[in-house]
């Protein structure tokens, strides 16, 4: 942006959501969840940083930025520490009880817990019904909490609308879905109209965890998305977004700006080829699932288990990926050729392989389970 | 498998034996005949034989007609070779042929058994548990005992030494024992390559299945961590569902209820909108139904006065009709009085009639009914009395046969009585005669038993003596041993060590000496001296000529005269170097031994040094035999120290002696040994209780017969009183045949009086009919005329009161007719029916009932509207309380987690499977290969028969399926059935205890190794004392000394000697024969 430009804004704002402090990962191993875990609290530094370096007025944090309305001190302790650190009087942040972290008797946001009584001064919870907070000397935010795990109530249709003569730049933020989105009806649905409906010249939003801008451009309504991603297939997560407000018009600027730490991609495997290019990727800050649907000889499912473990790491050394996940159930195993590594066996060695191969020829379990006592016996005798 | 325990009862020669086996070695023995190969057989029959089967019959005793029973106990692991914990099994088995019973029992810990089969399956489960490779039984099974290989190899019967040779695998009916030895050879014939891939793959299987095959629960399962993760993760995943199903029910309830909301509301509208039109409807309907009420009331008014006016016209024509038909209704009633009148009369004379009839007709017919009455009466009456007379003289009758019947069974009770008295006292004096008996022979008895304990007080004292004597013996023995001994260490013979490295010594001097023979060859060409003379080798020196060639091997000396000497020695430097010092050795060590012993040779001193083995060797026996004098002497001390028991025993009878006539005791004692004497006691003993039992009976008998006559005769005594009572005066008899007259009479006169009262009677009832029928009759036309009347009278009332009406009415109408002016009415009525007119009627017609449904119908619609709104706000509510959308995300979250360690098992669930098959398939090649059976056991059985035999035989050479197929002997195979019978015995046994001992299992030796000699016997001894720490041996002898030190066998009259790992037991102390 230009300073011409810069000189011409009349507010700036970032708008995030969806950190999911405490979320847990089952489907990992239990190191890499513990990784995964750590990256959403460290994504928090990169939020900050970029409101800092954007210079922007107020950040809007529009809900769940915890993943349970009761938070373990482990979570809560350090956000209270970054919010400390980079909380401003020019530059305010505004969190927004969402529907996993929603304001209630016990909750963190609750003006009776620890995590509340914490906060520094310039750090507001939206935990009124009519909470509003002047932006700037003509902007205004109007908040609405979620007060409970899913409800009917549009909260976006709850906020008061424009008043006749009314100009200023008009804010809402609440969380919950638009009503295109699944399940809109006991999430907390939102009026895709609302925005304009309520005279919004910006509706931010939180719950999605893609990165979502939704017409019309003059009363946008946007989903900026989950900082860092929490599972695969999750299109445009990792972002936040930049509000730019002009002193001339009042449509504004959206700008998605990248801070998470890591990438989440799936990859199918289809032969060997495309197993070995991977190992030669740079993928340090992706989350990585190789799909293997591939058949492979017993010298090539070696290959394959040396990949993986290039890939995953071991206990003596990291992989080249952040982190792995495996999904085998596609991987199958060609034992018609065992080589020459039976060659020089005991007759009673090659008896046996003969037996497992004629088994192996049957179909279903069978089959496959002789198919693996080939590949044991393949590797017993070669290691030996 | 190792045998625990043996009964047997009624087989075959032996009526019953029982013994207990020990882990190790168990030497059973006994003299030939004894029944030792019975037990061997038992055994056999008890772990192969079906109890049904024919083969059973052979074990049927030989001298009388049993069944043949054995119990046999052991220990083994429910399946073959596996290393889980052994079972006690025991079987019990009955060979009755189809009455033969079998029962397995097994116990975890020896003292609480449970039944695992009963018959035939008895026998599939044992086959199971040994794997011996005998089939599972079928129908009453071949001729003979099932068998197989190791069946052979470990039960096997007496048989021509080393037949066990011919025997193999490949016979087998089951491959069970062919794998049982395979698994059990694995470790001495494996491949080590082989070995390698299956102790791995083995070691894998353990991981994740037990020793028997079932995959491990628990924390040791490699698949523990990842099933309880799918457990956590599935309560988890229940738990997320049941909250996403919850909020999918209040999600759609609240759509419903939103929808249901709508409606009612639509509802309710809708019917607010139909009341304000029923509102309207119901006005405009009040205001018309008013004026059509003004318009109906005038028209009631004008038709109520033409009404008037007509119904006068009316009554005025009804009164003059009723006034002209009065005299015609006058005259019909006066005719109808007169018919009625007739008919009373007629109806009165009828009844008299009818009355008379009833009454009994006549006064004469009234009169011969009643005598016909009396006539009855009296007859009756007649009747009873004579019939109660007869009852009387039947009564005296009947009393009188039933006095003499009692007269008789009187007489009957004294004879019964008399006797009864007089067998008591028979009995009576027998008690005393065999009491006095009984007396007699005790007192023999305690004669005889004097007369032991005095025996046995002089054998104390005799033992005493006996065992000084022993005593003394053995000391001067023992002194002569150990000078014996002593002057042996003084002979200083070397040890047997010693003289094998002498015996090396000389052979270094034989191969030194030999060295040096490189052959010599000289020729004296010329001398200038006369003689020549030669000494070649060991040879004695010789003359030779000149130009005599002389030849020589290591050594050769010539000279020439007496002034020359030429000394030539062959062999290079090092091997004279190496004679020198193999001569410096002999000179140091050997031969100043030599010398000392005087001793020519080593062969010399070994000769000696094995006189002198000999003669240790019969020292030591003979220091065996000194201690076994000293047992002796032992036992008779021991007897010498029962003496002051025995006397005071001795003492004790002497006073039960005391006032006996001894003379007349000692000589009935004299008669009789003892036995005979207690039997005789005995005898009298029974006799004196069989007496006093009759005694008591024949009292008891004769107190019943008194009592029983004198209830009796108190009878009699009442019989004879009543029959004075009721005897008549005459003869009864003749007394009875006149009632029996009189009676017939009157009951013939009864029967007369009868048929004439119902003739009499029947003429009465024809009569009252006929009267009956008369009077009905003229009640039926007195009821016509009365009715007729009555209707005559009614019709002339009506008449009347009809007129009265008519006036009365037309008197009210003429009043209200002169009030009717019927124009005036008339135009009223127009006028409101125009005002009706001019009011148009409503859409609907619409009542205050239906306005009033129209208003309870809004009300409820209302409520309708206010619940759904209240049970939306609550559904509301409960949403709130519900995950919603969080609670699909974690579910999701859950699922895939829950999938992805659902896979991660499925993976390791194959893997471990494809672990036990290549285990197993492992193992199913290596059996089907099964080359190395043969060469894993000819091994060991090849340095045992060398040890044996002193390294005379090369190898055996076994096949695939363990048959033998000949030893090596000079780098020839030679046929094991070349050797003597006593070596191939040797042979087999060495290797049926190598087979047992790979099993770990129990073998039976029986007779065998007949045919050799005491020192092999001894290293077998030796050989079976070593492996009886992984097999159980069960020797069957009738020579102990071949594996027994006198020290090792029972004491005289016990059965069982456990030393160390070896168990004696005396069969002549646990058979007994039939």
């Amino acid at each position: 942006m230009s300073d011409a430009q810069e000189d011409d804004l009349a507010l700036k704002l970032l708008h995030t959501a969806d950190w999911h402090l405490g979320r847990r990962f089952p489907g990992f191993g239990p190191e890499a969840a513990l990784e995964l875990m750590r990256a959403r609290m460290s994504v928090i530094d990169a939020i900050f940083g970029s409101a800092a370096h954007n210079e922007v007025d107020a950040v809007l944090c529009a809900g769940d930025l915890f993943d349970d309305p009761q938070p373990e001190a482990d979570w809560w302790k350090p956000l209270v520490e970054r919010l400390q650190r980079y909380a401003r009087p020019q530059r305010p942040i505004v969190l927004l009880p969402g529907n996993h972290d929603f304001l209630g008797p016990g909750t963190a946001y609750h003006p009776s817990h620890e995590f509340r009584q914490a906060l520094p001064e310039h750090v507001h919870v939206v935990d009124r019904d009519d909470f509003t907070l002047r932006l700037s000397d003509d902007a205004m935010l109007y908040a609405r909490p979620c007060r409970s795990r899913a409800e009917g109530l549009d909260l976006a249709m709850a906020l008061p609308a424009r008043e006749e003569g009314d100009s200023s730049i008009r804010i809402g933020m609440v969380h919950g879905s638009t009503f295109d989105m699944p399940d809109h009806e006991t999430n907390f649905p939102i009026d895709r109209d609302a925005a304009r409906a309520r005279g919004f010249d910006y509706l931010a939003i939180g719950d999605t965890h893609a990165y979502r801008v939704y017409e019309p451009p003059q009363s946008p309504t946007v989903y900026p998305g989950a900082p860092e991603p929490t599972t695969f297939g999750e299109r445009d997560a990792g972002s936040v977004a930049l509000v730019f407000f002009g002193r001339r018009r009042r449509r504004p600027l959206i700008r998605p700006e990248r801070v998470a730490r890591f990438r989440w991609e799936e990859r199918l495997v289809e032969d060997m080829p495309s197993l070995r290019r991977l190992r030669d990727e740079d993928l340090h800050r992706t989350v990585l699932r190789v799909v293997l649907r591939l058949r492979v000889s017993p010298a090539e499912r070696d290959e394959v288990e040396e990949i993986l473990q290039a890939l995953g790491g071991t206990s003596s050394r990291h992989g080249s990926a952040a982190v792995l996940q495996v999904d085998r159930s596609g991987l199958a195993l060609d034992t018609s050729d065992l080589g020459d590594v039976l060659g020089d066996l005991p007759q009673v060695l090659t008896d046996t392989a003969d037996r497992l191969r004629a088994r192996a020829e049957s179909s279903g379990e069978e089959g496959e389970v002789a198919q693996r006592a080939l590949y044991h016996l393949y590797r017993l005798v070669r290691s030996g | 498998m190792r045998l625990l325990s043996l009964r047997i009862r009624s087989f075959g020669c032996v009526e019953e034996a029982r013994l207990d086996l020990g882990p190790g070695v168990n030497v059973l023995y006994g003299p030939n005949d004894l029944g030792k190969s019975t037990l061997a057989q038992a055994i056999r029959a008890a772990l192969l034989l079906p109890s049904s089967h024919r083969e059973g019959q052979q074990f049927v005793p030989w001298h009388r007609d049993a069944i043949p029973e054995v119990r046999l106990r052991f220990e083994a692991p429910d399946e073959p070779g596996s290393s889980a914990p052994p079972r006690t099994w025991r079987i019990h088995k009955l060979f009755g042929g189809r009455k033969g019973k079998a029962e397995l029992e097994w116990s975890n810990d020896g003292v609480h058994f449970s039944l695992e089969q009963k018959g035939p399956g008895v026998e599939t489960k044992l086959r199971h548990i040994l794997g011996w490779g005998v089939l599972e039984p079928r129908g009453r099974g071949p001729r003979g005992f099932p068998s197989s290989f190791l069946t052979t190899v470990l039960l096997g019967p007496q048989a021509v030494p080393g037949s066990m040779l011919g025997h193999s695998l490949h016979d087998d009916p089951s491959d069970s024992g062919r794998e049982r030895l395979t698994e059990a050879l694995q470790a001495l014939a494996q491949d080590p390559r082989f070995k390698e891939v299956l102790d791995a793959a083995q070691r894998k299987v353990d991981e994740a299945f037990t020793p028997t095959g079932k995959p491990r629960t628990g924390q040791r399962s490699p698949m523990a961590k990842v099933r309880q993760q799918i457990e956590t993760l599935e309560a988890r995943l229940r738990e997320h569902q049941e909250q996403v199903n919850d909020s999918e029910t209040v999600r759609r309830r609240l759509l419903d209820l939103e929808a249901a909301r709508t409606e009612a509301i639509v509802a309710r509208d809708e019917t607010e909108q139909a009341l304000a039109r029923a509102r309207a409807a119901f006005e405009q309907g009040r205001r018309r139904a008013e004026a059509a009420s003004k318009e109906q009331r005038a028209r009631e008014v004008l038709e109520q006065g033409r009404a008037v006016l007509a119904e006068r016209r009316v009554w005025q024509e009804a009164a003059q009709r009723h006034l002209e038909g009065r005299p015609a209704a006058q005259a019909a009633l006066d005719r109808t009085l007169a018919t009625e009148h007739e008919a009373t009369q007629q109806l009165v004379r009828a009844q008299t009639a009818l009355r008379a009839v009833e009454e009994g007709g006549d006064a004469q017919e009234r009169l011969a009914r009643q005598s016909l009455e009396t006539r009855r009466l009296e007859l009756r009456a007649e009747h009873e009395r004579v019939h109660a007379r007869l009852r009387r003289v039947e009564e005296a009758l009947e009393l009188a046969a039933r006095l003499e019947e009692a007269e008789e069974r009187d007489e009957r009770l004294g004879q019964d009585l008399a006797a009864a008295e007089r067998e008591a006292d028979q009995a009576e004096a027998a008690r005393r005669e065999a009491d006095a008996e009984r007396r007699l022979y005790d007192a023999a008895l305690r004669w005889q038993r004097y007369t032991q304990a005095k025996a046995r007080v002089d054998a104390a004292r005799e033992a005493g003596a006996e065992a000084a004597r022993l005593e003394a013996e053995a000391a001067e023995r023992m002194a002569a041993i150990e000078r014996a001994e002593a002057e042996l260490t003084a002979a200083g013979l070397p040890e047997p060590a010693t003289i094998q490295q002498w015996r090396a010594l000389a052979e270094e001097r034989r191969v030194a000496e030999a060295r040096l023979g490189v052959g010599l060859s000289v020729v004296i060409e010329r001398s200038a001296v006369g003689s020549i003379e030669v000494e070649r080798d060991e040879h004695e020196p010789a003359t030779v000529a000149v130009g005599e060639r002389v030849e020589a091997q290591r050594r050769l000396r010539v000279r020439l005269g007496e002034d020359f000497e030429i000394a030539v020695e062959g062999g290079d430097p090092q091997a004279r170097a190496d004679r020198e010092a193999v001569e410096q050795r002999w000179a140091d060590e050997v031969a100043p031994v030599l010398e000392r012993l005087g001793a020519p040779d080593v062969a010399a001193v070994e000769q000696r040094l094995g006189d002198a083995q000999q003669r240790r060797a019969e020292l030591v026996q003979q220091r065996q035999q000194i201690e076994g004098q000293h047992r002796l002497v032992a036992t008779l001390r021991e007897r010498e120290a029962e003496l002051p028991a025995l006397e005071q025993s001795l003492e004790a009878s002497a006073k039960a002696l005391a006032g006996l006539d001894r003379e007349a005791v000692e000589r009935r004692a004299g008669d009789y040994d003892e036995a005979t004497l207690e039997q005789r006691r005995a005898h009298a003993e029974a006799r004196v209780d069989e007496s006093q039992h009759r005694h008591a009976q024949a009292k008891s008998r004769a107190a019943g017969l008194r009592s029983e006559q004198q209830a009796l005769r108190v009878q009699l005594e009442g019989q004879r009183a009543r029959l004075a009572e009721v005897r008549p005066q005459g003869d009864p008899e003749q007394e009875r045949d006149t009632i029996f007259d009189r009676l017939a009479a009157i009951e013939g006169e009864q029967e007369a009086v009868q048929q004439d009262l119902v003739a009499h009677d029947e003429a009465r009832s024809r009569r009252q009919a006929e009267a009956k029928a008369a009077l009905d009759e003229a009640q039926a036309e007195a009821d016509r005329a009365r009715l007729a009347t009555e209707q005559a009278r009614r019709e002339l009332e009506e008449r009347k009161e009809k007129l009265a009406q008519a006036e009365g009415r037309l008197a009210q109408l003429e009043v209200q007719a002169r009030e009717v002016d019927e124009a005036e009415l008339l135009a009223r009525w127009e006028a409101a029916a125009d005002a009706v007119r001019a009011l148009p009627p409503p859409e609907s017609i619409t009542t205050a009932e239906d306005l009033e449904q129209a208003e309870q119908e809004l009300n409820a619609r209302q409520r309708e509207v206010g619940d759904l709104q209240t049970a939306f706000e609550q559904e509301r509510g409960a949403l709130k309380q519900v995950g919603g959308a969080i609670a699909r995300e974690r579910a999701e979250q859950t699922r895939e987690a829950l999938e992805a360690a659902k896979q991660r098992e499925r993976d390791l669930e194959l893997d471990y499977e494809a672990w036990r098959l290549l285990a197993q398939t492992l193992r199913e090649a290596e059996t089907a290969e099964g080359r190395h059976l043969g060469q894993a056991l000819g091994e060991p059985v090849h340095e045992r028969f060398a040890s044996l035999t002193g390294g005379r035989y090369g190898p055996l050479a076994l096949g695939r399926d363990l048959q033998a197929q000949g030893l090596e002997v000079a780098g020839d195979l030679r046929d094991v059935g070349a050797l003597s019978e006593g070596v191939q015995d040797q042979l087999a046994t060495i290797l049926r205890i190598a087979i047992a001992e790979h099993l770990g299992t129990a073998l039976v030796l029986d007779d065998h190794l007949a045919q050799t000699d005491p020192g092999r016997v001894a290293w077998f001894r030796e050989l079976l004392m070593k492996v009886s720490e992984r097999a159980q041996i069960l020797v069957l002898t009738c020579r102990p000394e071949d594996y027994l030190q006198a020290e090792e066998r029972p004491a005289a009259g016990e059965a069982v000697r456990d030393t160390g790992g070896l168990r004696a037991i005396d069969l002549s102390e646990v058979i007994r024969r039939a």
